[in-house]
């Protein structure tokens, strides 16, 4: 009784399948994903990030940001708005077609358009009262959004898909939350100085922050006869003693100017949405 | 082989277990000895990693000791430097033991296991160093993988090498596990190395990719070399016979089938149907974890007079509840980014895998090195700070990972409410932590007392003889004066 070839031809077909599954048909479909375009234009997505933002990507990879923070905003799943953006000249059939709908808005706040008529609704609700308007005059658009916990906590306005990391290597999605997601952190944070200081002492602007500060990226200088330019403002508790200044080097400078890069939020084929 | 060509021969003597023993010695000793020390550092850095919660301010100017370097050193530490080893000479002595024949090209493996650890060396302080490769699982760097790949390889070949020469023809359900952990190890990893380093793949397909490594290393690969040492040592340890060699091929055939599918998340950014296909085949793994599970709870050694015995039998149900937790995980959304998926991995690498791997190690450094170990006391001991550690930091993180899901679920108010549950369950965590800190003295207590006793025993007699006086030395070689 010797079933080692049975054996062995059983294991093998087994662990063959998901090398077959999931690393040769994902780098078939992912491996090979063209530059996509933005949902209604023509512009190329994703556009390759600027120099030090590339390097950045870098100082993030170097540092193990990824245990801590994910980059993927998912969705549950999305609903319609409908918005009212121009009144026409037939208010009184306007007034009329709003009375019978189960609409927020009414005939006395009509004067500052644009504004929802109905929000969170779906697509076949939506047509219904686009219809309602159609022959009044007034100007609606339907509009799609993506909900889910992650647009709640303003982390994204749409869920992050394969195109959005087309231009970075190594990718990190992440696997943890122990702070925020930071796929977007780049629209909600703009100014790269703001990301220099919170790196150096978290808490002086987020005061109930957990992150350990990164002060090893900074260099504490005495200031010899002008100050450096790059010097962080810092107040309270962060700011060194008189004399001296805190310079960010290098690293900290591509690691803000990264973060600050960080945006995945336009319409996609894949990733439906109204554009702001 | 006819049978008239063996009887013109003189049947040639099968090999002792003591020769069998001997020709294991010198890459067990080395690969158990870089284990142990990649341990005791591995437990430490996890330590050093879990203190930035209790004081963030703590390593704030050390860039070695900061949260994203520390941590994933200390994993790479425990899954590379210990647990690859330990499960590696594990296999290598059931293929011999069981195949009743000599280590294939022990001096040749013994190569390979100094050129693993030194791999493990450059790789995990290249990681502190700031050149982790980003991938989380396979932190390590492009140089350092390529060692690991030339060194499993090796390994690999000379195992396998081993169990083609074997004299006992007939194999035990373990050799198979063996095989298919030997055959897939290598496979797995040089799939990582050439398709994250060198071509890396585009976009989001290193994403896929690196989640399957690292779930066909971590549970897959795990899995059959711990199945393989359950399957050898629960029935030797408790003197009963195995229950099924029929149930175990189907436990060997449902882990490699669901479990090599199993580990890509669902709603995340890869395309739908990878997470789908792996969160049923998730589910699924569940199937060859109970067949293993009800084939060695008949030969159950909890009670065994040894004191390693108790390591193998508790680390099936610890792999149980990690399926459980991931198969859990697979389809529940308040488990994803949280704790949870933190206490999964404890479970199944210091749970199932640490613990068969501590098993191993007390089991077969005495018998390879015929020296006893230096005291079972610390074995028993040592037993109770694993077991304890792991539930110190896995309860902890499945409560808080609870929590912690339905925060991020329900938003309300600020993030750093999400943040104070986390901390909370991670400081608690620490206590399990330092458990596997006093855990790893305590394997490093023996295994270098062992590896003392055995350098100084072969150091002793060219001392006494270097040292002796040249009229004893005569009177040995038996000259009269």
């Amino acid at each position: 009784m010797n079933y080692g070839a049975l054996i062995f031809l059983v294991g093998f077909i087994g662990l063959a399948s998901s090398w077959f599954g999931l690393v040769l048909a994902p780098q078939l479909q992912l491996g090979r994903q063209p530059i996509t375009k933005i949902q209604g234009g023509n512009d190329p997505y994703p556009s390759r990030r600027l120099g030090l933002a590339e390097q950045g990507l870098q100082v993030y990879r170097a540092n193990g940001c990824v245990s801590c923070h994910s980059q993927q905003v998912q969705q549950s799943g999305t609903v319609f708005d409908v918005v009212m953006t121009e009144l026409g000249t037939n208010q009184p059939a306007v007034v009329a077609a709003l009375a019978k709908l189960d609409s927020k808005l009414t005939g006395a706040s009509l004067s500052s358009l644009p504004q929802d008529v109905v929000r969170g609704v779906n697509k076949l609700q939506a047509d219904e009262v686009n219809a309602a308007f159609k022959d009044t005059g007034a100007k609606v658009a339907v509009q799609i959004r993506p909900v889910g916990p992650d647009m709640d906590w303003g982390w994204g306005r749409r869920a992050t898909v394969a195109a959005d990391f087309l231009q970075d290597s190594p990718v990190m999605p992440g696997s943890q939350r122990l702070g925020p997601d930071l796929a977007n952190v780049g629209v909600r944070k703009p100014d790269v100085n703001w990301h220099l200081v919170h790196l150096y002492a978290p808490k002086s602007v987020v005061p109930d922050s957990t992150m350990p500060p990164y002060r090893f990226l900074f260099e504490k200088r005495k200031i010899d006869r002008h100050a450096s330019p790059d010097a962080l403002q810092l107040t309270g508790e962060a700011a060194p003693e008189a004399g001296y200044e805190i310079v960010p080097t290098a690293e900290a400078k591509a690691l803000a100017a990264y973060l600050a890069s960080l945006r995945a939020d336009v319409p996609l084929f894949e990733a439906p949405m109204t554009a702001k | 082989m006819s049978d008239t060509s063996v009887t013109s021969q003189p049947p040639i003597p099968l090999p002792s277990q003591g020769e069998i023993d001997a020709s294991c010695r010198l890459p067990i000793l080395t690969l158990f000895t870089g284990a142990a020390l990649w341990l005791l550092l591995g437990a430490i850095g996890a330590m050093l990693a879990s203190m930035n919660f209790h004081n963030p301010q703590m390593f704030a100017d050390n860039m070695w000791f900061s949260y994203g370097r520390i941590l994933p050193a200390a994993k790479t530490w425990l899954v590379y430097g210990f647990g690859l080893p330990a499960m590696f000479g594990i296999a290598l002595w059931i293929a011999a033991r069981l195949g009743k024949t000599l280590l294939s090209n022990s001096g040749a493996i013994m190569v390979a296991a100094k050129l693993w650890h030194l791999g493990v060396f450059i790789g995990s302080f290249g990681i502190l160093c700031g050149a982790n490769s980003g991938h989380e699982g396979f932190e390590m760097p492009s140089y350092a993988a390529y060692m690991l790949l030339i060194a499993s390889v090796m390994i690999s070949y000379f195992g396998l090498l081993t169990i083609h020469q074997r004299n006992e023809t007939e194999m035990y359900p373990s050799l198979w596990f063996v095989i298919a952990g030997l055959l897939w190890f290598p496979w797995i990893l040089s799939t990582a190395t050439i398709l994250l380093h060198v071509s890396p793949v585009r976009g989001l397909a290193q994403f896929a990719i690196a989640s399957w490594y690292v779930n066909n290393l971590q549970l897959v690969t795990f899995a059959l070399f711990g199945m393989a040492a359950g399957l050898y040592f629960m029935p030797k340890l408790s003197g009963k016979q195995l229950h099924s060699k029929y149930l175990a091929f189907f436990s060997l055939a449902t882990l490699v089938l669901f479990g090599s599918w199993s580990g890509l998340t669902l709603g995340g950014p890869l395309p739908k149907w990878m997470g789908s296909l792996s969160s049923v085949a998730a589910v699924f793994v569940i199937i060859p974890v109970l067949a293993h599970f009800d084939n060695t709870r008949r030969s159950c050694c909890i009670k065994s007079s040894a004191a390693e015995a108790k390591f193998f039998s508790l680390s099936i149900p610890m792999l149980l509840l990690s399926v459980l937790l991931a198969a859990v995980g697979a389809f529940v959304a308040q488990t994803h980014f949280t704790l949870m998926r933190t206490a999964q991995s404890v479970l199944l690498l210091q749970g199932f895998m640490g613990l068969i791997a501590l098993g191993g190690i007390y089991h077969i450094l005495p018998k390879v090195t015929d020296i006893k170990l230096p005291s079972t006391k610390l074995v028993r001991l040592h037993f109770w700070c694993a077991v304890l550690g792991v539930l110190f930091i896995a309860l902890p993180f499945i409560f808080g990972g609870w929590k912690q899901g339905g925060q991020l679920l329900h938003p309300s108010g600020s993030f750093a409410e999400v943040s104070k549950v986390v901390l909370m369950h991670i400081r608690m965590a620490s206590l399990g932590e330092l458990l596997w800190v006093l855990g790893s003295l305590l394997l490093a207590l023996n295994v270098f007392g062992t590896a003392y006793q055995w350098v100084r025993g072969i150091i002793r007699p060219v001392v006494v003889e270097g040292t002796s006086t040249v009229a004893s030395q005569l009177e040995k070689a038996g000259v009269k004066a």
